[in-house]
């Protein structure tokens, strides 16, 4: 006789306790299969950490490389005029050269010397003639740091000589002695020169600022279990506003790196009405009321529910409505239940941006891509309802991340008003890298399209 | 006999044969345990699943305090309760108070088998599976029940009440399907 409740407890328990059974052969063939996939994952993790590290690196080296052509190109430049000196020097098999100065201080002499400089020693024809007149005067061994001054120098110092102030005359006024390679030369040291007086010019901060109405396409998926219990997802893609500050820095004629703090919305829609899919059968409900078809798990902490982006903590019901609790002690009077409502699942963050922008024309009207990842910060999360009797915050949505990461790719039109003010108009699709809930039942990744507007003023 | 330290120490140096065969010994015990626990075989499946997949990942923080078996069969009743605290589900229940409490002898009681016990613990609402569980099989009280699903100690009391009840009278029913057999 079952009078009491430990001889029940005991017979499951002696039944139960113990109790072996054999499981399905795939399920350990499903746990090899998850253990080589989570082997694949981390192999792809550290490719992907490699890639991004390869793709930094990349990028670091060329802006270095941008920054600094003047400099890399102007070693030859000084080298070859240092070559032709030995030349020169082999040539009249005059007294050996002493030490030359290091190239490193040859560098950091003023460019256009070092251009004069290059012209007179790769003038072949013209140093040796220049040593067999005039061994006593001229010394070799500071030929490199040579200057035109110092060539000058000689000229008056030797006014009897004509022959040699007309070569440095011809020298002077370049051309005809010159072979094409040192034309070539001195051709791509003036576009260096002109190019570095532009980038100088060119290397900047701007400030800015843009509003950005966006629409976010919502993209969610959930386990079976949890999408049982849920509300319905609607495709209500809503139009939220965003904007914010923009600080940038304009590192050549081409390339800029932007960031600044912006605010963005981001929503998602559900609906509590009835999927026909599976029915609850709350038989204390009755059929005369408009009952709540999404089951809500009630315990100390609150209310619960499942909704598209998340489970909602309810913790503030309007008045009107009635939400059913501890269904599942039936023997106390608590069968109420809830109209058919919209939830709105609303998120505010604080975005910090990285992006990268390539100009691609650069006229009155400017076209630029650009691309790069946004740092997210939450700072607001609550959960509306809307239903006949008007929009009511009831809620927030449990474990939604604190920060997370989106990459923004778009295209950038800019019309310059002036010199320092452009006005900007930029089409942005922007799509978040991982779930924004932290709930491994719910993968709530949407993507939003926005058309950041505004004005940039430039220092 | 084989070693089961050694079979421990190679799952922990990650040898993929000491798995199969950590699997082989454990497993049948291991799926008994999560069956009752859930509310049919696919969701028992799934818990062992990621039981195994838990238990290979942090075999190295086991410490040979206690036995081995235990610290297995506790992950596996972690799992199930971790499951179960993410899923929020909501079920019916019916009035049992409407039934009254049948009795019945030890021989009819005899009768009933494993499998039997197993499905009717199965078809409880997932939080009277719980404590019932908890409570008979782990031997935990209902401060320890209810600090382990975050509910209050009464709750817990209450649940296991119902759970009791409702198996009672299932029991019963079967006892009754089983009589009228009998007589027929």
């Amino acid at each position: 006789m079952i009078k009491n409740d430990n001889i029940l407890d005991e017979l499951f328990r002696s039944k139960l306790d113990g109790h072996t059974q054999p499981p399905p052969s795939h399920v350990w063939d499903k746990i090899r299969e998850k253990q080589q996939a989570g082997k694949r994952k981390r192999m792809l993790l550290y490719w992907k950490v490699s890639g991004i590290a390869a793709a930094v690196l990349l990028a670091f080296l060329i802006g270095w490389e941008l920054q600094d052509t003047h400099r890399n190109v102007n070693v030859p430049l000084v080298e070859t005029g240092h070559d032709n000196v030995e030349e020169q020097t082999a040539q009249s098999a005059a007294e050996p050269l002493h030490e030359t100065e290091p190239i490193a201080e040859i560098q950091e002499r003023g460019r256009k010397i070092q251009a004069v400089q290059s012209q007179i020693s790769s003038r072949e024809e013209f140093v040796p003639v220049r040593k067999d007149e005039h061994t006593e005067e001229i010394e070799f061994t500071e030929r490199e740091s040579l200057t035109l001054l110092a060539y000058r120098g000689v000229e008056l110092d030797n006014p009897d000589d004509g022959n040699l102030e007309s070569e440095l005359a011809a020298v002077i006024s370049e051309t005809e002695v010159l072979s094409e390679a040192d034309r070539a030369i001195l051709e791509m040291n003036r576009k260096q020169l002109a190019e570095e007086a532009r980038t100088k010019s060119e290397k900047s901060w701007s400030l800015g600022a843009v509003v950005s109405p966006s629409y976010s396409v919502n993209q969610t998926s959930h386990d079976t279990e949890y999408a049982s219990n849920m509300t319905r997802s609607l495709s209500k893609d809503e139009l939220q506003m965003g904007g914010g500050l923009t600080v940038e820095y304009k590192a050549g004629s081409k390339w800029s790196v932007q960031s600044g703090v912006y605010y963005s919305q981001l929503g998602q829609s559900s609906n509590n009405s009835l999927r026909g899919k599976r029915e609850l059968a709350y038989d204390a409900v009755g059929a005369d009321y408009d009952y709540f078809n999404t089951a809500v798990e009630v315990d100390v902490s609150g209310m619960m529910m499942n909704a598209s982006a998340g489970v909602v903590e309810i913790d503030n019901l309007p008045n009107n409505v009635l939400l059913a609790s501890s269904i599942e002690s039936i023997s106390e009077k608590n069968e109420v239940t809830m109209k058919s409502a919209d939830f709105e699942q609303h998120f505010e963050y604080i975005e910090i941006p990285l992006i990268v922008r390539y100009q691609l024309l650069d006229a009155d009207w400017g076209v630029q891509l650009l691309g790069g990842l946004n740092t997210g910060f939450l700072v607001g999360n609550d959960t509306y309802m809307q239903n006949s009797d008007g929009r009511n915050r009831v809620g927030y949505t449990k474990d939604m991340n604190r920060v997370s990461y989106s990459t923004s790719i778009g295209v950038g039109l800019a019309y310059s008003l002036s010199d320092k003010i452009q006005i900007r108009f930029e089409p942005q699709i922007k799509y978040y890298l991982g779930s924004l809930n932290g709930n491994p039942s719910v993968s709530f990744k949407p993507y939003s399209f926005g058309i950041y507007t505004g004005i940039n003023y430039r220092f | 006999m084989e070693d089961l330290s050694q079979i421990v120490k190679d799952c922990t140096a990650g040898k993929s044969k000491a798995q199969a065969r950590l699997y082989q010994l454990f497993a049948p015990k291991m799926y008994g345990v999560c069956l009752r626990y859930s509310k049919d075989e696919a969701e028992a499946e799934d818990n062992l699943q990621e039981g195994f997949l838990k238990v290979f990942e942090k075999i190295g923080t086991f410490r040979n305090e206690g036995s081995f078996e235990g610290w297995v069969r506790r992950i596996m009743v972690n799992i199930s309760l971790e499951k179960y605290r993410k899923q929020y589900l909501l079920h019916p229940v019916e009035d049992i108070s409407a039934y009254e409490m049948p009795d019945f002898n030890d021989e009819i009681i005899a009768g009933i088998s494993a499998n039997d016990l197993l499905k009717l613990i199965q078809e409880l609402p997932p939080r009277y599976r719980m404590v019932f569980n908890l409570y008979v099989f782990e031997g935990m009280n209902h401060k320890e029940i209810a600090d382990e699903m975050k509910i209050s100690e009464g709750t817990s009391k209450s649940n296991l009440a119902r759970a009791r009840m409702i198996l009672k009278k299932k029991v019963a029913k079967n006892f009754e399907e089983s009589e009228n057999n009998y007589s027929a």
